[in-house]
């Protein structure tokens, strides 16, 4: 599978690497681990005239922690993710999430603004350009059909990022910078339940780093991602949670789930059913039913919405069952 | 046992330096001076009348060289058999199945390739499709070959002994349907050739090939060149599995466009088109019906097969077959009925995999023994000690079983799993809470065949050539894709010249020169190619040894060759070393080159594609298989935690490379089981990558234990059967078995995902509360 | 845009021509006939292309060549040193963890990445490491005994 032809641009600066995004818009795409993207431009399903390399921009490969927050460049690789001592100790759930991507090598290669920035997927679209051929194009690939929801005029493409939910449970945010300035917005908002356009980027705009507040005392966090197989896979259902208690009763509660829609979800109803009670394994079913009620899969050719459905249930208890340490 | 001094060691493989170091040339490593690189146009469609084909755009595309279609090959057809001949090189009136090759170029580079086969215009007319075989077989469904009425591809009836009669007198019958799914080789080699026509009529291709004399049987007749001008070169070979047997469009697109261009044309598959559009297993639907006496024995066996053959029949007929050759063994079964069909639908057609059509019968099989014991609360073991085979056994339609180890296998496989400790039948279990981690064991018992007797050529060959130093080469048609056998050959060499393993080398199998043979499947190659190999070195030695008996004074008998040396029985004075023994033998008298050379084939009929009468083979191996299960009861996932394997080789010729295939069986066996299966819609293959079609990773594999059952086959070469498939074919009822014995449950759908297993539990859970409000 | 870059391939600096579209694999196989990397799935998921760069297992298939330049590269062709294995060439051969081969030199490379760094793994730490490596042959076994094995002797 060959790659077409594109321009090569090497980026020293994020400001230089603003004003090359700005000057050619839609024809120029970022790589930094290349490990979505190349797929993507292999399959001809970007065919940017441009690829601007963000590899060799200074300060933004780095974990920078100051006691209440984690900084993370947007280009830190997963591996170094996961076996960063402050993350392993203050963020759990991240790391966890990030050893749970792929398999070694693409933990190796994938960053972490990459992997929030992972397109979404779907058995329709992440196919090659001849395979398309045999049928009219997909919404998402900008036709006008969901071939997983045909009636439907939206495009159902699945979220599969494992360590967004992570970093939504943790209540991070992320810095966006883009030539006509930056904005640090809380990462729930950068993104939409829509598989063409999952998240809310401007076109030129870029994800510098990552920020996640550090875990305050007694809060405890874990990642739990389903897969077929225990390597390769993307999650058919991943479950991120993090919770706090004081006083015998639940202070904190942040449930993240992804795999399910098109966006990664933060699971309010779950949250409210524990703040403010004791954390027992009566709440955490309460807790996990709602998440189970608040989750609308569609179909997939792999597994049923109920199953999925059922899956995110069964996840929630565990990771809440996991970090209440009642397991 | 018998004292060898080669045979029997766990010698490290051949050609593993070479592998090691990436110094291994496997096909796409290949360039020649001059070399083009080809692409093929595929059929988006999955039944499609072609009404034209444009090429002239691409044909202008600077840097193209060549272009060819299906009619290029005129009406030229392949396929097994006569009456089975199918197949085109590439599509010519119709595409059957989506990626059928419809046209080929071949360029100066990949990317031009490309480029051109997308500047081909096709015009289509879409036909209906039908990609499910049992609507294939209705009335009205789109007819997919014009002179195969019905979408029948094979259809095989037969039936031994008294069936009814013997249903009559059954005290238990039980009938149960089984599927098993559409399941991919998973080579990670894609295929690939380089092919060089050299005017006026020779053709030389270096091949991705298990089985290289097919191709150049089928080369010959579709060019119309004498097969002495067909010359097939071997590279290393990255897996076949049954996958790399035939002949494919690429390789007559290759061959045709490098007869076109004047240079040579190298053709690789991207891994994609390997996983939509090349060959795969037969899935099938398997009706069985088994009748027993109570303590049961089993009297009486019917099965109903539905195989789906995609849109060519390949080597279809063996499918069946073997179906059919296995509905009894490695049971005793007197009565037996069969009515095979193998259905064309607009699919990729489908081959043989590691098991051949025999996987899906055993696995029904041994599932239904297993249900059965269970309804008449017989133990498992029990009820599979009392049908065993045994040595002398001939089934009713005349398979002889020439040695069996399947009690001994039982025993072994029992002993590693402490049985009797672990094992609780469901029934007994049954009212227990198991927790949310469900945890069974289960058995599975085997058979398989060792070299299968076939139409048509059918012997394995072999020559040995002793060079002055001492060293030999060994020259053989089989070809080892990854299996070991080039090892395993090479030892029975060492060990009749006294020698060394190291001190023989087994070149690439090459059409021109190793005799012909009919390629590495049907588990051939240890026992025939083996026996071969022994006849040619046992040749060699009578050449060397009536040599050092001039040399040495003593009676040829006498002569004993051991450890590169020749030594004189009962006069340890008189000795020389092999090597001198070997230059001595060119120059003395008036001096010979000793060429050694045999052939070997199973004296038996052969396979009855018809009736399915007579011996499918030289000897027939027998396992046993126990396996672990944990199933997560809340998701559904299945762990295979740990498996056994007790197998009866006949003797363990490379006990490392006996043990390798039983590890690798039950590494494609759990996929089968569990992970694979083609998505599929419309007859598109949508699980078109390795990330989408599952094989297993590591941490997906069970811990392994394996033992060999030595029985000494009087038939294979120094004993030896086949150990390369038969474990995969008891994997998998081993894990349905053990999923049973967990959560209760029937698995008959393959594979098993947690979707269904959570599925199945809540109808469990239904029919209980159905049951108790009832009560 | 035709660039000229060094690529440094088992300490042997190559000066090359490289247009930005092309992949380490290809032009490690096409350009500079270290073939030993090979090409099985081209898209990521199976481990058969892996290299080291900079001390790390990575996917050639899915990395620039372009990317490459001025980094460390070790393929297969660099771990024995003359005649003599690398050890852990030397414990797949001994071990039988070598059937058709084509996964080899990529599982090869993950396992020296991960001894170099952890020369004593656990079981599970190899698991992890030679997740994404598919075999179709060997059922993983030897493999993981191999690595072991190489592991233990590096003490
Ligand atoms: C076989 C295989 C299995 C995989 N399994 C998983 C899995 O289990 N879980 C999972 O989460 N992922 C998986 N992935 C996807 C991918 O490897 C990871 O998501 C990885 O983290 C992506 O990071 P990257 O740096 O390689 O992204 P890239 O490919 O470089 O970029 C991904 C996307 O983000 C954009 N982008 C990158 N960086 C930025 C930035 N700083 N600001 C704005 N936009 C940016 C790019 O333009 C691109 O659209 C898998 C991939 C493969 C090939
Ligand atoms: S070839 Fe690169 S991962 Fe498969
Ligand atoms: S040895 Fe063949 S794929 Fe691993």
């Amino acid at each position: 599978m060959r790659l077409t032809k594109f321009e090569h641009l090497e980026p020293k600066s994020l400001v230089e690497a603003c004003a090359i995004l700005a000057e050619h818009g839609d024809k120029a795409r970022i790589i930094a681990g290349g490990t979505d993207i190349l797929v993507r431009m292999k399959q001809r399903l970007v065919e940017p005239q441009f690829v601007v390399d963000i590899k060799r921009i200074d300060g933004i490969a780095e974990i920078k922690s100051d006691g209440a927050e984690l900084r993370i460049g947007a280009l830190v690789a997963l591996s170094d993710v996961q076996k960063s001592a402050a993350v392993r100790e203050q963020a759990p759930a991240l790391a966890e999430a990030a050893a749970a991507v792929g398999a070694t090598q693409l933990q190796n290669m994938g960053t972490i603004g990459g992997n929030i920035c992972l397109e979404t997927r779907c058995w329709y679209y992440n196919q090659t350009y001849t395979w398309r051929q045999g049928r009219e194009a997909c919404l998402k690939a900008g036709g006008s059909i969901c071939y997983m929801a045909k009636a439907s005029k939206r495009c159902y493409a699945l979220y599969s990022g494992d360590t967004a939910p992570a970093l939504l449970a943790l209540g991070a945010r992320v810095r966006l910078v883009s030539a006509s300035g930056e904005r640090t917005i809380g990462l729930e908002e950068l993104f939409v339940d829509d598989g063409k356009k999952p998240t809310i980027l401007n076109p030129g705009e870029l994800i510098a780093e990552v920020i996640v507040p550090v875990a305050a005392n007694g809060q405890r966090s874990t990642y739990l991602k389903f897969r077929r197989r225990e390597a390769i896979d993307f999650p058919i259902v991943g479950v991120a949670a993090a919770l706090g208690e004081e006083n015998g009763v639940c202070s904190k509660a942040a449930i993240a789930v992804t795999g399910v829609g098109s966006a990664p979800f933060v699971a309010k109803d779950s949250e409210n059913a524990l703040l403010g009670k004791k954390v027992s394994q009566e709440t955490i079913a309460e807790a996990a039913e709602a998440a189970f009620k608040q989750a609308k899969p569609v179909s997939d050719m792999e597994v049923s919405p109920a199953y999925r459905k059922r899956l995110v249930r069964v996840l929630v208890k565990d990771a809440l069952t996991k970090v209440a340490g009642l397991a | 046992m018998p004292q060898y001094s080669v045979l029997g060691q766990r010698l490290p493989r051949v050609d593993g330096p070479v592998k090691a170091t990436g110094k291994a040339n496997y096909a796409d490593d290949l360039v020649l001076p001059g070399m083009l690189y080809a692409k093929l146009k595929r059929s988006p469609h999955a039944h499609a009348k072609i009404l034209s084909i444009d090429t002239s755009e691409a044909e202008r595309l600077p840097g193209v060289r060549g272009i060819v279609v299906g009619a290029d090959f005129g009406k030229f057809r392949y396929g097994l058999r006569p009456d089975t001949r199918d197949e085109y090189p590439m599509a010519l009136d119709k595409a059957r199945f989506v990626g059928e090759e419809v046209a080929a170029v071949a360029a100066i580079d990949e990317d031009i390739a490309q480029e051109a086969v997308e500047l081909i215009k096709v015009e289509y007319e879409v036909l209906p499709a039908v990609t499910d075989p049992e609507a294939a077989l209705r009335e009205g469904a789109p007819q997919i070959h014009a002179d195969k009425p019905g979408n029948i591809s094979i259809h095989m009836h037969t039936e031994f002994g008294d069936v009814d009669a013997a249903f009559k007198d059954a005290d238990y019958v039980r009938e149960d349907r089984f599927y098993s799914q559409s399941v991919l080789h998973g080579f990670m080699e894609p295929n690939s050739l380089v092919a060089s026509w050299e005017p006026p009529n020779r053709i030389t291709v270096w091949a991705s090939k298990q089985s290289p004399y097919f191709l150049y049987r089928n080369l010959a007749n579709c060019f119309d060149v004498p097969l002495s001008n067909v010359r097939v070169v071997q590279p290393y070979i990255g897996g076949g599995y049954g996958g790399k047997n035939g002949s494919y469009a690429l390789d007559f697109a290759a061959v045709m466009l490098s007869k076109k261009t004047g240079r040579p044309v190298k053709l690789t598959l991207t891994q994609e088109e390997v996983l939509t559009a090349q060959r795969r297993r037969h899935p099938m639907i398997v009706w069985l019906k088994t009748g027993v006496k109570k303590d049961g024995t089993l009297l009486a066996c019917e099965c109903r097969i539905i195989a789906d053959g995609g849109a060519g029949t390949a080597i279809g007929p063996t499918t069946i077959a073997n179906a059919f050759y296995f509905m009894n063994l490695p049971y005793v079964v007197p009565n037996v009925r069969f009515d095979g069909k193998r259905v064309y639908t607009n699919r990729p057609v489908s081959v043989a995999q590691r098991g051949n059509g025999i996987q899906q019968i055993r696995y029904a099989a041994d599932v239904q023994i297993d249900m059965i014991a269970e309804d008449l609360g017989i133990d498992p073991v029990e009820i599979r000690r009392r049908n065993s085979a045994y040595t002398g056994y001939t089934t009713p339609n005349g398979m002889k079983v020439t040695s069996c180890g399947l009690q001994e296998s039982i025993d072994e496989a029992l002993k590693a799993v402490d049985w009797e400790k672990e094992f609780r039948s469901w029934p007994e279990k049954a009212e227990e809470p198991t927790g949310r981690i469900a945890k069974g064991v289960g058995i599975a018992c085997n058979s398989f065949c060792s070299g299968v007797r076939l139409r048509g050529h059918n012997c394995c060959s072999a020559v040995i050539k002793v060079h002055e130093d001492g060293t030999v080469s060994l020259m053989t048609g089989s070809t080892d894709s990854g299996q070991g056998s080039e090892t395993v050959l090479a030892m029975i060499v060492a060990e009749v010249l006294g020698t060394r393993i190291e001190d023989v080398v087994v070149p690439q199998t090459d059409s021109t020169v190793t005799p012909v043979d009919p390629g590495s499947f049907g588990s051939r190659v240890s026992s025939t190619a083996g026996n071969a190999v022994r006849i040619a070195a046992e040749d060699a030695r009578r050449q060397l040894v009536a040599v050092a008996a001039e040399l040495l004074e003593a009676k040829p008998e006498d002569i004993e060759l051991r450890d590169r040396k020749v030594f004189v029985k009962g006069a340890p004075d008189k000795s020389m070393r092999f090597r001198d023994l070997a230059r001595l033998t060119v120059a003395h008298g008036a001096g010979t080159t000793v060429i050694g050379s045999g052939s070997w084939g199973q004296e038996i009929d052969p396979v009855d594609f018809e009736k399915g009468i007579g011996n499918l083979a030289g000897s027939y191996t027998f396992g046993t298989q126990a396996a672990w299960v944990e199933v997560d009861t809340e998701t559904g996932k299945v762990n295979v935690t740990r498996m056994v394997v007790a197998h009866d080789c006949g003797f363990a010729l490379n006990p490392l490379a006996v043990e390798g295939q039983h590890e690798g069986s039950i590494g494609g066996g759990v996929g089968h089981t569990i992970y694979e299966h083609c998505v599929e819609d419309d007859g598109q293959t949508l699980s078109s990558n390795f990330t989408s079609y599952a094989m297993p990773t590591v941490g997906d594999m069970p811990e392994m234990i394996s033992y060999s059952i030595e029985t000494l086959d009087p038939v294979g070469a120094f004993g030896a059967k086949e150990s390369g498939e038969g474990t995969q074919v008891s994997t998998i009822p081993a894990i349905v078995n053990a999923i049973h014995n967990a959560i209760g449950v029937w698995m008959t759908d393959l594979p098993i995902t947690p979707e269904k297993v959570l599925k199945a539990l809540d109808e469990q859970k239904a029919k209980d509360r159905v049951l108790s409000e009832v009560r | 845009m035709k660039r000229i870059i060094e690529l440094n391939v088992n300490g042997v600096v190559h000066e090359v021509v490289v247009e930005p579209q092309r992949t380490l694999l290809e032009v490690l196989r096409e350009t500079l006939g270290y073939t030993g990397t090979k090409k099985a799935c081209d898209s990521g998921d199976c481990g058969a292309c892996t290299v080291i760069i900079d001390g790390r297992a990575v996917l050639s298939c899915l990395t620039l060549a372009v990317e490459a330049q001025g980094k460390n590269i070790e393929t297969i062709e660099g771990m024995a040193t003359g005649d003599r294995l690398h050890p852990i060439q030397q414990a797949f051969l001994d071990k039988g963890a070598i059937q058709c081969g084509y996964c080899t030199p990529g599982l090869v490379l993950s396992a020296k990445a991960l001894l170099d760094e952890n020369p004593k793994p656990s079981r599970e730490e190899v698991k992890k490491a030679i997740g994404g490596n598919l075999c179709r042959c060997t059922g993983y076994v030897k493999i993981l005994d191999a690595i072991e094995a190489a592991g233990e002797q590096a003490n």
